[in-house]
């Protein structure tokens, strides 16, 4: 099939009535609960988890999508106006989003920051579908060593990458690894970990990790924190519209972005908030005036923006044509079509055309929604801002406990759940980022799977991961990666060392 | 007192993969060729420990500051994770209805601003809601009142 006609079956797809009312649902929820500080697309996407049982696959993906690429609308409102990043990687629009929303500007900078996302996302969707079949032919071509070892820098990626202590992180994939050898090896029958209880036969169920691990976490830790107090600056329509100068200052900024963006999101354990960080430090430096930075310039903002939404695009790339998730996010998009029984790897934009191209189309229309949500409608999300959370967070505890009921309508699902979230608060107060379990768990299973099948098909030969060439370059990277930060340390360390020796030195 | 957070953290770590390595024993190792459904875990146990070594040996973040734990914590902690255990306790024997009922008044002191008043509007609201999506629309196989009442 041609390119044309992938996409008129992606649009077919897409454009169905049932498809429409899912990727406006998705949108519409990603835009509420992004602009809600403390919970992120992780937590929503987990409470939908369950909702996916209901609905076909291509729907359910669709939905998942768009509420993922909708947080990052949402987070950005939520850091011009208030300051807060409503998602991590909005932290970069409240340094110069807020400025400007206390210059009076506040219109303005949603209206280009909307602008800069929508650009970003299509830059990133022309890349996703123009790349993903010829990666996915690729993919075709590797063996299991491969695969191993392409899980192998993922998870190392998503540990060491993730906000925080790199030990830790590389500490938290590993439990995640652990957690998915619960349940029935399949490849000798046996059962691991299960401690006698039948509902463990099948390993803990997803949407109970999940939903533990990002739902009742982030709610306690949301409803323990101070909700925002400040007033809301009104922002009217005719702030909105920017100069045709303050266009043509962003036009450059944006495709800059959209360009890192689209680049480092592809790459596993990297994505959307450190592409933003990267873009804006990038139009700082080139910037004539970079004084303005941090005072309301527009540049760095709709560079950061761009390349946030970009990232998202291109971050489906691995995940849908190897079956390689960069982060917690895909790990989750993963793990839905798990649920519904398609196997992820370079046979599904094959086998399932009219999922991956609708899917794909759907990323068009969804975000022409968000562009309609966020500046037309932009003032509901301001009075979503002073919900009292009071009303939000038990309602979203009891939605939990029903979510991992109506996986199994099994009580003891509810258990694992509060189980999991009981562990996910004592990890969270020792320093651990949950994402890189979920990844670990979603890996891990594919992982050992992949491992015993090159080691049987080389007879017990370990050689087989450094003998092909594209296991021995991953396998590189996956050191350098673990290494490199290491002896930056070091050698850190060593100079601070010094320095303080010949400060004592002086002195004595 | 302020306790080191890295410390903490190793040590659970290290308590973990002690505890899974122990337990995977049971579990055969196999051979390389053909490995064993213990071979999988018992490394990664093993791998744990190490790192749990190496996570309590690490100085911690400056601005970590220690493991501190406010009172507001533990109370949206404690109430948060009893309504969804209360949840898979009554939801057969009393009904979708009156357990999202109670559990919502529990959840709703994980705040401690609010009234009376406010706490039972939003746990009707949150039973009314939950019957209305949970066994109306999804089509959920469970009682709006159960056995018991």
């Amino acid at each position: 099939m041609n390119l044309i006609d992938n996409v008129t079956l992606g649009l077919q797809t897409a454009l169905t009535l049932e498809n429409l009312f899912y990727c406006l649902a998705g949108v519409t929820l990603g835009t509420f609960v992004g602009v809600i500080p403390g919970l992120g697309a992780l937590a929503a996407i987990s409470l939908l988890l369950p909702v996916t049982f209901y609905i076909d696959s291509t729907a359910s993906l669709v939905m998942l999508a768009g509420v993922y690429y909708g947080t990052v609308y949402g987070g950005s409102t939520a850091a011009i106006l208030l300051n807060l990043p409503g998602v991590p990687s909005a932290a970069v629009a409240c340094l110069d989003g807020y400025p400007l929303s206390m210059q009076g500007k506040g219109g303005l900078a949603l209206f280009i920051t909307t602008i800069a996302s929508f650009v970003g996302s299509m830059f990133g969707f022309v890349l996703l579908a123009s790349l993903a079949p010829t990666i996915s032919q690729l993919g075709l071509m590797l063996g299991p060593a491969d695969y191993v070892m392409m899980m192998a820098l993922a998870l190392t990626a998503a540990g060491t990458m993730s906000t925080g202590s790199r030990v830790k992180g590389i500490a938290m994939v590993v439990i995640g690894l652990l957690l998915g050898t619960i349940g029935t090896d399949v490849h000798t029958g046996v059962t691991r970990f299960a401690f006698g209880h039948a509902a463990l036969l099948d390993g803990i169920s997803l949407v109970a990790i999940a939903m533990g691990l990002f739902g009742i976490t982030e709610v306690i830790n949301a409803s323990a924190g101070k909700g925002p107090e400040r007033v809301l600056p009104k922002v009217t329509w005719r702030s909105m519209i920017p100069t045709r100068k303050e266009m043509r200052s962003t036009a450059a900024p944006m495709l800059r972005g959209a360009g890192i963006g689209g680049f480092f999101g592809a790459l596993p354990g990297v994505g959307g908030t450190i592409a933003s960080f990267i873009s804006y430090a990038l139009e700082k430096r080139i910037s004539r005036h970079p004084e303005k930075f941090g005072h309301g310039a527009l540049e760095g903002m709709s560079a950061s923006e761009s390349a946030n939404n970009s990232a998202i695009q291109t971050a489906f790339i691995p995940t849908l044509t190897l079956g390689i998730p960069g982060d917690a996010v895909m790990a989750l998009m993963l793990g839905a079509l798990i649920i519904h029984g398609i196997a992820p790897g370079p046979l599904l934009i094959e086998q399932q055309p009219g999922l991956f191209w609708g899917l794909v189309m759907s990323f068009v229309v969804g975000n022409i929604f968000l562009v309609i949500l966020n500046i037309p409608l932009i003032g509901i999300w301001i009075k979503v801002l002073s919900i009292p959370r009071l009303y939000l967070f038990p309602a979203i505890m009891i939605f939990i406990a029903f979510g991992a009921l109506s996986a199994s309508m099994n009580p003891f699902d509810v258990y694992v759940v509060a189980a999991i979230g009981a562990l996910g608060w004592f990890l969270f107060k020792l320093g651990f980022q949950p994402a890189p379990l979920m990844l670990g768990f979603i890996l891990g299973p594919m992982l050992e799977e992949n491992f015993r099948r090159a080691l049987v098909l080389s007879r017990g030969n370990y050689e087989v991961f450094i003998t092909r060439p594209v296991s021995l370059t991953l396998l590189i990277a996956t050191v350098a990666l673990i290494v490199v930060p290491m002896a930056f340390m070091l050698l850190q360390m060593a100079r601070e060392k010094r320095q303080k020796q010949s400060v004592a030195q002086r002195d004595g | 007192m302020i306790l080191r957070q890295n410390r903490l953290a190793g040590l659970a770590v290290i308590c973990i993969g002690a505890a899974v390595l122990v337990y995977a024993q049971r579990y055969g190792f196999g051979t390389i060729a053909r490995i064993g459904p213990g071979f999988f875990p018992q490394m990664l146990s093993a791998l744990l420990i190490l790192l749990g070594i190496m996570v309590f040996f690490v100085p911690d973040d400056e601005n970590a500051g220690g493991v501190t734990l406010s009172w507001s914590e533990v109370r949206a902690f404690a109430f948060s994770i009893a309504s969804v255990i209360l949840i898979a306790l009554l939801i057969r024997p009393a009904g979708v209805i009156p357990a999202s009922f109670i559990a919502a008044l529990v959840a709703s002191f994980a705040h401690r601003d609010a009234t009376l008043l406010q706490r039972l509007t939003l746990s009707v609201a949150v039973a009314a809601i939950a019957a209305g999506i949970f066994v109306f629309a999804l089509g959920m196989n469970l009682r709006l009142f159960g056995r018991l009442l």
